[in-house]
């Protein structure tokens, strides 16, 4: 299997009137073709803003990438005019976004809408496509398909405006998908079949995905491996089942302790809040709420240590490939 | 549960909403958002409502409160009636905006339940000034004691809604509920909009003022999981109707109607790999504007025969504090 994506030491910078704010550190990671990886973390630990690099949609008037490549079979994203960027956005790489009716144009049908991913990037005529879309969106179990594709975003249901948003987003048969918070907005019945409808895309076009989310739940249903990101930088990146059976990182296990099952009248949580991206980063950036934080951890920043079988892990406390205990 | 004292009693609460079939025609058809709900509040406890999104949970909980006017039914609320719709008796503004400070909401979104050009300290002191909760003198202190309880820093009380994160938001927003030391709290998805870590900080912080300052809470949630933990009570909402009601565990674990069933099996898995029960359900949930004949769910409901789709099933008893509105149950 090839690498469709690899992230290397990816640094993303703001600028802003408070000073500088560092989103992402130094994060690498890879991506198999037909592999659906998942990025979880809080709000404010750089996951989206790891997709927007990669999608190119960074604010460049406040946004700088001081360092690190992002390379697409080979070809280095960051390194890409304008031009040649936006062949490959919206074709071969796409995008699901967070909140489906901010994403889809207020004022144009929805038709229309996948008629221009279809003339854009399919090189087809828009005119005679009218079947395919139908197509496409009864895939997409959407009922009645040809009245859906004649309304506006407004008339829609929050699920229906996310399957319009995974047709856009399919339409061009793509070989990497970023679904950044899909099912966020979503209630717990449509966001079980929207889950569903990525993961049966997702097979039968083969293409890649990026899921991210803060639900550790959803990371369980789709994904086949996991990057935890904290304060910009990957704490861990593991195989999901050997995740969800041991996972290393303190903040990992905090994760994973938190999710509400299972508890009665009292929930597990993490003291403390992330802090935010101006606050500079001396030693580990998880050691103001780890339970087990030790002096060094104030001070030395610890490296990611990999393991033999390929996970990796961000702590003083596993270095060297052992495992640490509870 | 039965020898304490119910706090809240709804009777039938009905709230109609005519909508316009189109400019050239005067017919209304009518939207039924809270279809004939009974429900007792329990002092001291908490009920959990349960539902999609677009099934009037939301709107129940505004009725309740009369933030909304209802179109029929009855609340009573520690032994005074706020209104009898069909004996069109209404409390009077007066006596409503004093009994106001018993009943304090949550509301969901606390990116816009906040006003931007209000300091935190301000949004909070408003409530208690009006309501002479303490002496004026007191209450700077008092609120900044309230935002401290609700795990802010004292500092909250001078900056600006933008200066905080969304769980720092919604902490102001229950301190400015919780420092009107209601009896009642109607929480509207107080955690939608919020990280799994920082969620379970804010229900815990719920969970330890309730203990020490005695509300009760209504819940309302799409979460099943989260329900169950923090409520004594759950019942579940379809389209305006209970469809579900009992103990949380009993809901949770041993649930009757098929919708109940189908909403846990729609939860994520906790693990990857774990089977979790197939999630029968079909379609999405049906518009307000025509709910189906027969038993609402029939629609979707894997199991409806005909009896399903020509009678509409009551609530009723199935075990001791465990009712459903389902034919098969």
């Amino acid at each position: 299997m090839g690498k469709i994506l690899e992230v290397n030491h990816l640094t993303v910078e703001f600028q802003t009137v408070q000073g500088i704010a560092s989103a992402v550190r130094d994060l690498s990671f890879d991506i198999n073709e037909g592999e659906i990886i998942g990025i979880v973390g809080e709000s404010g630990s750089g996951k989206s803003v790891t997709s927007l690099a990669v999608m190119g949609l960074l604010d460049e008037n406040t946004a700088r990438i001081p360092n690190g490549e992002i390379l697409f079979r080979g070809k280095d994203l960051l390194k890409l005019s304008e031009k040649e960027l936006c062949k490959l956005r919206g074709a071969e790489i796409t995008m699901v976004f967070q909140e489906p009716a901010m994403a889809l144009n207020p004022v144009m049908r929805v038709e229309k809408q996948l008629q221009e991913v279809y003339r854009i990037h399919a090189r087809s005529r828009a005119k005679n496509c009218r079947g395919e879309l139908t197509a496409l969106l009864e895939e997409l179990r959407v009922p009645d398909a040809g009245q859906v594709l004649k309304k506006y975003p407004f008339e829609l249901s929050g699920g229906m405006k996310q399957r319009i948003m995974i047709a856009m987003a399919m339409l061009s048969k793509p070989q990497l998908m970023i679904a950044d918070e899909p099912t966020t907005a979503l209630d717990v019945t449509t966001q079980a079949e929207i889950l569903e409808l990525i993961k049966m895309m997702q097979k039968e076009t083969g293409c890649a995905v990026i899921l991210i989310t803060h639900d550790l739940g959803v990371i369980a249903e789709m994904a086949d491996r996991v990057l935890v990101m904290y304060r910009g930088q990957l704490v861990e990146q593991r195989e999901i089942g050997e995740f969800y059976r041991g996972a290393r990182h303190p903040y990992s296990k905090d994760l994973l302790r938190s999710r509400p099952e299972g508890f009665d009248r009292r929930f597990w949580s993490i003291p403390g809040t992330i802090p935010n991206a101006y606050t500079p980063l001396t030693g580990c950036g998880y050691c103001g709420r780890c339970r087990q934080a030790e002096e060094r951890c104030q001070d030395t920043p610890p490296q990611l240590t990999i393991f033999p079988d390929g996970s990796q892990v961000r702590c003083h406390k596993c270095r060297g490939g052992m495992e640490n205990e509870q | 549960m039965s020898n304490e004292n119910p706090l809240i009693e709804i009777n039938h609460l009905k709230k109609y909403y005519s909508v316009s079939n189109g400019i050239f025609t005067n017919k209304k058809a009518s939207l039924k958002a809270v279809d004939d709900v009974s429900l007792t509040v329990w002092k001291k406890h908490s009920l959990g409502i349960v539902g999609e999104s677009g099934c009037g949970k939301s709107t129940m909980g505004k009725t309740i409160l009369r933030l909304i006017e209802p179109s029929g039914g009855s609340v009573v609320f520690g032994g005074k009636e706020l209104f009898h719709v069909e004996e069109k008796r209404f409390m009077d503004q007066k006596q409503l905006r004093s009994l106001r400070k018993e009943m304090a909401m949550v509301f969901q979104d606390p990116y816009s339940s906040l006003n931007p050009h209000m300091t935190i300290g301000d949004a909070v002191k408003a409530g208690v000034l009006r309501h002479k909760i303490v002496p004026r003198e007191e209450v700077v202190e008092y609120c900044i004691e309230m935002l401290c309880a609700c795990g802010l820093e004292k500092e909250a009380y001078a900056s600006y809604p933008n200066e905080f994160s969304g769980g720092q938001r919604q902490r102001a927003v229950i301190a400015r509920a919780l420092a009107l030391r209601p009896r009642f709290v109607v929480c509207d998805e107080p955690t939608a909009a919020l990280d799994v870590s920082i969620q379970s900080q804010v229900l815990n912080m719920m969970l330890d003022m309730q203990e020490q300052m005695e509300f009760t809470y209504l819940f309302i949630s799409h979460n099943l999981q989260v329900t169950r933990a923090f409520c004594d009570e759950i019942a579940v909402m379809y389209l305006g109707k209970i469809v579900e009601k009992g103990k949380a565990d009993e809901v949770y674990y041993h649930s009757i109607h098929p919708y109940t069933k189908a909403l846990i099996a729609s939860l994520p898995v906790s693990e990857p790999g774990r089977k979790k029960g197939e999630r029968k359900i079909i379609n999405s949930i049906p518009s307000m504007m025509d709910v189906p004949q027969g038993c609402r769910f029939h629609t979707r409901c894997p199991y409806a025969d005909e009896k399903c789709r020509t009678e509409e099933p009551e609530l009723r008893q199935i075990e001791d504090g465990h009712a459903a509105a389902c034919h098969r149950a």
